[in-house]
């Protein structure tokens, strides 16, 4: 048997077009992988650098979160304000207990959770000595501005 | 007298036809061809002087001939009827490539996959001819352009075949630099030899250790029967790549594939003896081994430039050429041909990446032959 006829007795035509099909799939696929791989690998190298920049969105996240949950609060708002007369009157920097003490005897609502709420958003700021100040600009910032 | 005469009728000169001259005379052919032309010499001479050794008449049943079972070659031969000799040259490969310009352009990697379609059409010419398809197979991957594969294949599925179609691999691929160019020149513009290839990135060790264990585990789970090959082929380069295993790397690269060489050269050699060689199939083989070449050429080149349709940063279509195995011959002439139409450009490093792809390729087709052929 001979000619196009032995081809498609043996079954020719079906063998070549897989082989080479499977030739081509198995090349493309490690092209593929071959192309992704250095990239990869750069992932892993600069993995430190890319956990401290997701950790860095995160807690950014995390205060734009709790900027935006003051936001809704209108309690914490006037807490707020209450919080920035009683430090004008107080000696800066100052000190947390003595805060929350005033705070109590004017008879602010919730002075321990408004004043964690505002070391959370960075307008009550630690001095690195024990000690505390009022950062105006972000006060204004979050709450005069709405 | 009567002894005189008893002796006589056992030398070669009584017992010699003129095959055998023939087949002598072949056998100084690639003896010349290796040693004064330079073409694969590391091949061509084991393998010529393999023909000499094998075609010396001799009386049958002295244990002297390489068909014979207990004679010293048909054991030297075991290595190559059992598939034995091509994975441990395929070793040394390994440890010999550097796949960096294949990792810093893996597309070009398609072309060494284009280039295989040379084996699967003839294939489709050999079973045309009328050879029954294990012989078909063993034929088209001849196409392949890498005598360890076609030798590996051929000891699976047709071992009569060995002979003619490890010899026809072997003269082919020593004859590259003269198939090849026309075929470049003719389906190539000047405009298209002219292109300049872009710089490849600089490829990291770690990404070198990784591919042999990448292309391991991936074209083995596509063609398992690949194996035998691509697995020593990447063994032999992690070897390489891993530094701490340099010792064994050297023995690849160096005594065990030199060994390997001469064992297999002379062997296939001596397997060409005149009665089992020259014969109507062998060439019906050596005209379907160069069609195999000239289609794996033009497959390669026609698909670079199909490719550059949709490249931005078109690639040299000369390189498709390079897709055919024969490491690292088919890549040196697209350096050569590239040079003819300008001498500052340089091809040899690109060229490497898809023929390096070719013996990947190849080894996979085999797989896929061996296992439709089972």
């Amino acid at each position: 048997m001979k000619g196009f006829e032995a081809i498609a007795f043996y079954n020719g035509w079906n063998i070549s077009a897989t082989g080479i099909l499977i030739v081509f799939t198995a090349l493309c696929t490690l092209s593929f992988i071959i192309s992704q791989l250095h990239k990869i690998l750069m992932i892993i190298e600069k993995k430190d650098d890319y956990i401290r920049k997701a950790k860095n969105i995160v807690s950014l996240s995390k205060r734009t979160g709790s900027r935006r949950k003051m936001r809704a609060s209108r309690n914490f708002k006037e807490s707020a304000r209450q919080f920035n007369l009683l430090i004008r009157s107080m000696k800066d920097p100052f000190s947390l207990p003595k805060l929350i003490t005033l705070a109590k005897k004017v008879d602010i609502a919730r002075p321990y959770s408004t004043l964690n709420d505002l070391l959370s958003a960075n307008i009550i700021v630690p001095d690195g000595k024990g000690y505390y100040s009022w950062d105006q600009d972000t006060y204004t910032n979050i709450l005069e501005k709405e | 007298m009567e002894l005189l005469m008893d002796f006589f009728v056992n030398t070669g000169f009584a017992l010699a036809d003129y095959r055998n001259f023939i087949m002598l005379g072949i056998g100084c052919v690639f003896i010349y061809l290796g040693i004064a032309k330079h073409y694969e010499p590391l091949l061509l001479v084991p393998i010529g002087f393999g023909i000499l050794v094998g075609n010396i008449p001799v009386f049958k049943g002295l244990g002297l001939g390489i068909y014979e079972d207990n004679s010293v070659l048909h054991y030297l031969y075991f290595g190559v009827t059992q598939g034995i000799y091509p994975p441990l040259i395929f070793l040394g490969i390994g440890a010999m490539t550097d796949f960096s310009t294949l990792l810093a352009r893996p597309v070009l990697m398609l072309l060494g996959a284009a280039a295989q379609a040379g084996i699967f059409i003839t294939f489709l010419g050999a079973l045309a001819l009328g050879f029954v398809p294990k012989e078909a197979a063993s034929i088209g991957i001849i196409g392949g352009a890498d005598g360890p594969t076609a030798i590996f294949l051929t000891a699976q599925l047709a071992k009569d075949l060995i002979g003619p179609i490890a010899v026809a691999a072997y003269s082919y691929m020593a004859l590259v630099p003269v198939i090849q160019p026309p075929i470049m020149k003719l389906l190539t513009t000047r405009k298209e030899r002219l292109i300049r290839m872009e710089e490849p990135r600089t490829v990291s060790k770690l990404e070198k250790m990784i591919f042999p264990i990448v292309a391991l585990i991936l074209c083995c789970f596509i063609a398992p029967a690949a194996i035998p090959l691509l697995g020593m082929l990447c063994f032999g380069n992690l070897l390489k790549e891993a530094v701490v295993t340099e010792r064994l790397a050297v023995a690849a690269r160096t005594a065990i594939i030199d060994t390997v060489t001469i064992l297999l050269g002379l062997t296939v050699g001596a397997s060409t003896q005149a009665d089992v060689f020259l014969t109507p199939k062998s060439v019906g083989i050596f005209v379907l081994g160069a069609a195999s070449f000239c289609v794996a050429t033009a497959a390669g080149l026609l698909f670079a430039k199909f490719m550059n349709l949709f490249l931005r940063d078109k690639i040299n279509p000369l390189l498709g050429a390079a897709g055919v195995s024969a490491v690292p011959d088919s890549a040196r002439v697209v350096q050569i041909v590239g040079q003819q139409e300008d001498p500052t450009n340089f091809l040899l490093m690109h060229a490497m990446a898809p023929n390096i792809s070719g013996v990947i390729g190849s080894a996979v087709a085999a797989g896929v032959l061996w296992s439709f052929m089972m």
